[in-house]
């Protein structure tokens, strides 16, 4: 695990960032934000609000348009290749799309994640987080199904069991429960609060309303790439 | 690793294009190994021609039985003390004893002329050996200066047009040969393009997650060693099987030919390791997917 030395500061740090895409208009708008180790926030905004664009920002998958978001402290338009690498590899993503390899069995998906994130080889504890992950959410009878084989819901399971389980000092979840029951949701949302006691960073994009009430936290909303805050706690 | 497995995808979504590669890599590189083994059997054999000559010293049919002799010691005077040169004098009997063991057919003209027969034949003393060119020279014009020496003759005006045309051989060989490798390169090149192709949305989670552009190389590396290897393995065995046949054809094919060696097993295995390496290099440059941010 790479040690960033920043204590107190702020981990994600987004100033006036904006995003368009060829000749469209703004999908994200001056956007401001600040979040500092251990923080939580919900993201949610209507369908094409721009959640998913902000999300991809933050999981460096592609730069803003405008502006500047620095994480860990480092400005990602002018880090160097491999502190990125070790942004990347402290980082846990779990996209709106999934995307699982589907030559790969479902535990071979996770175990790539967790082995490029530190150790080449699976540590012996890695491996029984991944088991244990795994079983919490349902999933210990398919691990060694083929990841092409199982349901959108199982498949999404999958993917949080990816981000999580190499341990990342930021979670990024992009409506991660959006193919899930109720009972699911709740497992879901009770793994990533424990994460989040143990000091990582999550920014969870819903568009449940409900899981915003029951789970208290700050949240933000997005409207036509516009930010503002809906329920305090966080500088925006 | 995991990655191993991702270098099997081309198989699975592609197989008709790396199972048509295997194929070519298997032949470019047997015709490789081929032309390459041709420059190298041709060399002893251009070397031989190029060295080794017969001098022939004509001796002047009026010469009598004790100026022959002392012609002869003067001959073996001049061409000095090496051991490697085999003088061998055809006198006129010895000549018409070979003239009819080789052509039955003129045995009576032969008789019909009688003792006269000898006074016209040729009587002459070849020097076979390995001469270098300025020696040959040499000798000719020593031999030449001889009382009773009436001509020499050498078989390097012979040699030359031979020598000449296994000499293109060797220089047509070699540049197939670079030719070939090109191709093979190139083709392999472009196979792993496609292949990287294949694992674009691969590459572009593994470097999400953090992983090096050597990581990011590896499913491609992996996949063009795979095809090397098994064409490499192909040519190499087509090379085990047929090489000995090979040489056979080839010496039969011209008596100077014989000293054509048969196909050493080491080229069997740089055909494979060969093989090994255009894969894995070409699979190494030929992946751009890691590129991508
Ligand atoms: N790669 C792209 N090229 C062009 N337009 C894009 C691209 N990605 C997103 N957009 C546009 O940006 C807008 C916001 O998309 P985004 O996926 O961020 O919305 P969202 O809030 O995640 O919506 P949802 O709740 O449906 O997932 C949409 O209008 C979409 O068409
Ligand atoms: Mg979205």
């Amino acid at each position: 695990m790479v040690s960033f030395g920043l204590e107190g500061g702020a981990v994600i740090s987004l100033q006036g960032v904006s995003k368009w895409y060829q000749g469209q208009t703004k999908v994200l708008d001056h956007v401001q934000l600040e979040l500092k180790k251990g923080d939580f926030l919900y993201v949610i905004g209507g369908s094409g609000a721009g959640k998913s664009t902000l999300l991809s920002l933050l999981a460096t998958e592609e730069l803003p348009s405008s502006g500047k978001i620095s994480l860990f402290g480092y400005d990602l338009a002018t880090v160097s290749p491999s502190t990125l690498r070790a942004i990347r590899q402290s980082l846990g993503y779990v996209p709106q799309n999934i995307r699982l390899i589907p030559d790969l069995t479902v535990f071979e998906n996770v175990a790539i994640s967790v082995s490029l994130a530190g150790s080449r080889v699976l540590k012996k504890e890695s491996r029984a987080r991944i088991l244990e992950l795994l079983d919490v959410l349902g999933l210990a009878g398919k691990k060694d199904k083929a990841a092409s084989s199982l349901s959108g819901g199982e498949a999404q399971r999958v993917a949080v069991v990816r981000a999580l389980a190499r341990s990342p000092e930021v979670l990024i979840a992009d409506e991660p429960t959006g193919s899930q029951d109720r009972d699911f949701t709740w497992t879901l949302m009770d793994l990533f609060m424990r994460s989040n006691v143990a000091a990582t960073t999550v920014v969870v994009a819903t568009h449940d309303r409900e899981i915003v009430r029951r789970v208290r936290k700050p949240s933000a909303l997005l409207k036509a790439g516009r930010m503002s805050v809906e329920d305090g706690l966080c500088t925006l | 690793m995991y990655l191993v497995k991702l270098a099997l995808r081309p198989w699975r979504q592609a197989w008709m294009s790396q199972v048509i590669s295997v194929i070519a890599v298997a032949l470019l590189l047997f015709s490789t190994g081929f032309v390459f083994w041709l420059d190298q059997a041709l060399k002893p054999v251009v070397s031989r021609l190029q060295h080794e000559q017969i001098l022939t010293a004509y001796l002047s049919t009026e010469l009598s039985q004790a100026a022959e002799a002392k012609t002869l010691d003067s001959i073996r005077t001049s061409l000095g003390a090496s051991a490697d040169r085999d003088l061998k004098v055809v006198n006129a009997e010895d000549f018409l004893k070979k003239l009819k063991v080789h052509y039955p057919e003129l045995t009576r003209e032969l008789q019909d002329l009688g003792e006269e027969s000898l006074s016209i034949v040729p009587r002459y003393v070849s020097i076979a050996g390995v001469f270098s060119p300025s020696e040959l020279g040499a000798a000719m014009d020593s031999i030449k200066a001889i009382p009773g020496v009436e001509s020499v003759e050498t078989t390097q005006e012979r040699a030359k047009h031979s020598l000449s045309a296994f000499e293109t051989v060797r220089w047509v060989a070699r540049t197939v040969a670079v030719g070939l490798v090109l191709s093979l390169f190139t083709g392999l090149l472009h196979l792993s393009r496609m292949n990287s192709q294949l694992h674009r949305d691969v590459a572009g989670l593994l470097k999400n997650w953090g992983a090096s552009a050597w990581t990011l190389r590896l499913p491609g590396v992996f996949s063009g060693w795979i095809v090397g290897a098994m064409g490499g393995l192909s040519a190499g065995m087509l090379f085990l099987l047929g090489g000995e046949g090979l040489a056979t054809q080839l010496r039969a094919l011209a008596p100077a030919l014989a000293a054509v060696p048969i196909v050493s097993p080491g080229l069997s295995l740089a055909l494979v390791v060969g093989g090994m390496a255009a894969g894995v290099l070409a699979g190494f440059f030929g992946e751009q997917s890691y590129q991508r941010d």
